[in-house]
């Protein structure tokens, strides 16, 4: 499984990227809010880590650039916070988002869960 | 803003700061702990960074939280000697220089002839106050120039830091020297922080006798300042 993990946070992405990859897995990292829709097409992950809070472009308005794109569309995206309010989660998941995870709430052993069962359905 | 909500807020914000790096150090220790024995030793090394790097940001955050709590009760304690002020200002400059590098900003240190050449305060505590001027400028500016001047003005001299970030809308500049403000949230992870520095900073100030504030444009910049009586 191919991962593009899209967080500006770079201790996150050494503790993914070194869980994903114990796993047999790989990670791709973009760290900003732009280029996100080029950088799926570059890697063509079975799925999109996506952070909300982003430098120049927030999560939620790249998750309704990737959905209206028909080219990157059918990749699940899985959205990451720390906030997960209601109303991030209640918008996220209607714009077409997989799932939501609260970051500093799992472990990455979790994460790795988490996308590996939205993956394999 | 009720001031039990404000309270409320403060604590929710100061959680959620620590909870940041204390899952950084619960992930990073979980890796190591299931999997230490197919870990490379420089993938080790890097967990084991990791974990230093998340506590040493909660000490941080814990120190601040102390000091801040010391300021409000009047158990924080200073001592005055003299000093170059010019001194720690080049200190502080070098010590952020490579934060500042990497995100494309410079330094222009202007010290006026007329500003003696020791004055009394607290060397510590006044590059405290300093090292949070110019981390707020790196922080909420983008690869620009950053302009620290000292001046004398009527007894005392001013230390200004000036950068030309995001500026600060002037309904918030009073709250941001005081404790409970209203939380706003960061645009990202960069500008994380538990807003604190700035009402330590005031403290430190105003036990020296100085003052403290803040010129901002919103889009334009932001002029922190404070002055520290000469004799």
């Amino acid at each position: 499984m191919h991962i593009l993990l899209v967080e500006d946070d770079e201790s996150l992405y050494n503790l993914y990227s070194t869980e994903f990859d114990l796993n047999g897995h790989s990670v791709a990292w973009h760290k900003v809010g732009t280029g996100v829709i080029d950088k799926i097409k570059e890697e063509k992950p079975d799925a999109v880590l996506l952070d909300i809070m982003l430098p120049e472009k927030t999560g939620l308005e790249i998750l309704k650039d990737i959905k209206a794109d028909s080219t990157v569309n059918q990749i699940p995206v899985i959205m990451l916070t720390n906030f997960g309010t209601q109303e991030n989660v209640h918008e996220a998941i209607e714009n077409g988002a997989e799932d939501f995870i609260m970051k500093h709430n799992v472990v990455p052993e979790e994460i790795v869960e988490k996308v590996l069962s939205i993956v394999n359905g | 803003m009720d001031k039990d909500i404000k309270k409320e807020e403060f604590i929710g914000l100061m959680v959620h700061e620590l909870r940041a790096p204390l899952s950084i150090i619960h992930s990073s220790a979980d890796i190591l702990a299931r999997h230490k024995n197919e870990l490379s030793e420089s993938k080790k090394v890097q967990l084991l960074d990791e974990i230093k790097r998340a506590s040493e940001g909660m000490l941080c955050i814990v120190n601040d939280l102390l000091d801040s709590s010391k300021i409000s009760s009047g158990g924080f304690q200073i001592t005055k000697e003299a000093n170059s002020i010019t001194e720690v200002i080049e200190g502080q400059i070098a010590l952020f220089s490579d934060f500042a590098a990497e995100s494309g900003h410079s330094f222009k240190l202007d010290v006026s002839d007329r500003v003696p050449e020791t004055i009394p305060f607290d060397k510590e505590r006044i590059a405290h106050v300093l090292g949070n001027f110019i981390s707020n400028a790196i922080k909420f500016s983008e690869g620009s120039e950053i302009v620290v001047e000292v001046s004398p003005f009527d007894g005392y001299i001013k230390i200004s830091v000036t950068d030309h970030g995001v500026g600060i809308d002037d309904d918030k500049q009073i709250e941001l020297f005081h404790k409970f403000k209203q939380v706003s949230k960061p645009v990202d992870s960069t500008q994380k922080g538990t807003g604190l520095g700035l009402v330590i900073a005031k403290g430190i100030v105003e036990l020296h006798g100085g003052d403290i504030g803040i010129i901002s444009k919103k889009d334009q910049g932001s002029t922190f300042w404070f002055t520290l009586p000469i004799n």
